[in-house]
């Protein structure tokens, strides 16, 4: 049984790599498996189906469609001013309100899709206009919107948590720290390019242009305190944040900047549903492909193959994101999870005593870092659409900004701390 | 900033978007806005929670994504890998292509198979608080199903006919 697990996974692979769909490869894989092992075919629709009607999961069309109205509405151009009064001066300008900017978006978002899509044409045209390297500027760009999953809400977040059953809220408070630690990482980063290439601008308009930016990106700010205050304190779960997030953002966007018609929200929603049926398509045929790796025995074969291998945590944990750094770049960061997840967290609590909520964040930010490699990398095409560069050049742009991330990442597997604080401090 | 010149990307509203499948969508997305206010308003300001929004919420998201994953299908615009596009030559991609819809269409019809099966073995199960049979919601998955396998005999016969206009 365990050969032919390891046999289908290797075919599902080899149909990814010539560009089979990956959820209908999910599918084939695991009828394959069912008709093999004389399971009844039933089944397959039963897993499919029924791992939908899962009220966490209507969180994701509701954050997706808050991110969509977010990048509709015109906030992002209210967020880039506020962070370029508050960091434009300092030694690597614009770098810094590009990163400061999307973090403060990534309050709104939950994906690093939506702050590419959202934010990265304003930022690399306000870059390049000002005699930023178009690389650099690209490189930034994408390096920052790596926040977009870490800082709540987040999509990934909500995915792990169905998938692995780590709590939701537990894993929104754990990302704000680090995203705050890999903001500052790149900051540094972006410092020292600079400093060295002369990126330096002076130019202040006063304290009462900062507070007239600081009131104009007030709305933005309040969202992710309105999503994790509500389910902190008990009001809401997930799915309603979501939609708290939801109405908050079309409120703003409506009355506060007045950016909305309905005929733009149409838009948003017909748009929100095509990513949101493609995305949940895929998460149910990889939930099925889950059920299927739990019937073969893959996690017990992990699990003893992994005592036998690492003899601690952080060993575990390192390859585990080494892993994951690899498998980031080749696989859909959905399916990624979905298959992964269940299967490592017990082992990460069972056998090495890693909390999950720490376990969770840090899995969730190296599978994000496989957006910024191809092939799968799917920030980089979107990057492509706004620069109308080759993927490759994209790519390169992007993988001196590898540095500050990925070492953020080992920062955060080996100082639980900087994960685990504010969590610990709400009983997670 | 110039505002003007900031705002370019924002939504395209000149394109057009009329697939039924996404429409259904939206107001689908819609009501569970709308379910998950009513929860929380009843929970909270009339302090009388309702049984029913939560498990219709969920229920309608099945339907939400098969709908939704006919109007993908449609397109043929699921996720998947394109580097072979880029490195093979285009007939070699476009029989390859076309095995993939031949083995797409095959799954199709069995999860059709196994979704009719399904149905009929939850004559009798109900859902808990609307006590609607959960067939009724179940019924989707094969019904969405059979749709895109006619959409996968369509892009079979459409493989079919590029790959004979490039063996012209």
């Amino acid at each position: 049984m365990s050969s032919l697990i390891l046999w289908l996974i290797a075919l599902k692979l080899f149909l990814l790599f010539l560009g089979f769909p990956i959820a209908f490869s999910a599918i084939t894989i695991s009828m394959i498996y069912i008709f093999l092992e004389g399971i009844p075919l039933t089944i397959v629709a039963q897993k499919v189906s029924f791992s939908m009607a899962n009220f966490t999961l209507l969180a994701i069309p509701l954050f997706m469609l808050a991110g969509k109205i977010t990048t509709a509405s015109g906030i992002s151009d209210r967020i880039f001013d506020f962070a370029l009064r508050v960091v434009g001066r300092i030694p690597g300008g614009l770098g810094h309100v590009n990163i400061a900017s999307s973090l403060i978006f990534s309050g709104m978002s939950g994906s690093a899709l939506a702050d590419v899509a959202g934010l990265g044409e304003i930022e690399y045209k306000a870059m390049t206009r000002k005699g930023y390297d178009p690389d650099f500027s690209v490189g930034v760009t994408l390096a920052s919107s790596a926040l977009g999953p870490i800082l709540p809400p987040s999509l990934p977040m909500v995915i792990f948590g169905v998938a692995s059953g780590v709590s939701i809220t537990g894993m929104f408070v754990g990302g704000i720290l680090p995203a705050f630690f890999i903001s500052a990482a790149l900051m540094t980063y972006v410092f020292y390019i600079g400093r060295r290439e002369g990126y330096v601008d002076k130019s202040w308009d006063g304290w009462l242009a900062l507070l007239r930016a600081f009131f104009g990106a007030l709305p933005a700010l309040l969202t992710p305190v309105l999503i994790v205050g509500g389910m902190l304190s008990g009001i809401f779960s997930a799915t309603e944040a979501a939609t708290a997030a939801v109405l908050w953002i079309l409120l703003v966007s409506f009355f506060i900047y007045r950016r909305l018609n309905l005929r733009g929200l149409y838009a948003v929603m017909y748009e929100s549903v095509t990513e949101t049926a493609r995305l949940l398509y895929l998460i149910a045929c990889g939930l099925l492909l889950g059920w299927v790796l739990t019937d073969a025995h893959l996690p017990q074969m992990i699990t003893e193959w992994a005592s036998r291998t690492f003899t601690s945590p952080t060993m575990f944990f390192l390859f585990v994101v080494i892993l994951l750094l690899v498998l980031g770049a080749i696989i859909e960061n959905a399916i990624l999870i979905l298959v992964l997840a269940p299967m490592l967290t017990p082992i990460a609590l069972d056998q090495f005593g890693i909390n999950q909520v720490h376990f969770g964040v840090c899995i969730v930010f190296a599978i994000m870092l496989g957006q910024f490699t191809p092939p799968i990398g799917l920030s980089l095409f979107v990057m492509r659409g706004i620069t109308g560069w080759k993927l490759s050049r994209v790519s390169l742009a992007v993988a001196p900004f590898l540095i500050p991330l990925v070492f953020s990442l080992l920062m955060m597997v080996l100082f639980p701390a900087i994960t685990m604080t504010i969590p610990r401090a709400f009983g997670f | 900033m110039d505002d003007h010149d900031l705002h370019a990307p924002l939504i395209d509203l000149t394109k057009k978007r009329r697939m039924p499948e996404f429409i259904a969508g939206g107001a689908l997305l819609f009501v569970f806005v709308s379910l998950t206010v009513l929860q929380v308003v009843t929970r909270y300001v009339l302090n009388a929670p309702l049984p029913w929004t939560e498990e219709l919420a969920a229920h309608l998201l099945v339907w939400m994504v098969f709908i939704g994953a006919v109007g993908v299908h449609r397109h043929d615009t699921h996720v998947r890998l394109e580097m072979l596009d880029e490195w093979a030559p285009p007939m070699v991609t476009a029989c390859i292509r076309l095995g993939f819809d031949i083995i797409v269409f095959v799954t199709l019809v069995l999860f059709v198979k196994s979704g009719i099966d399904l149905y009929q073995s939850m004559r009798f199960d109900k859902l808990p608080a609307l006590r609607w049979p959960i067939r009724n919601i179940m019924v989707i998955a094969p019904i969405a199903s059979s749709i895109m396998a006619v959409y996968t005999l369509n892009h079979i016969r459409k493989r079919i006919q590029t790959i004979r206009e490039m063996g012209q």
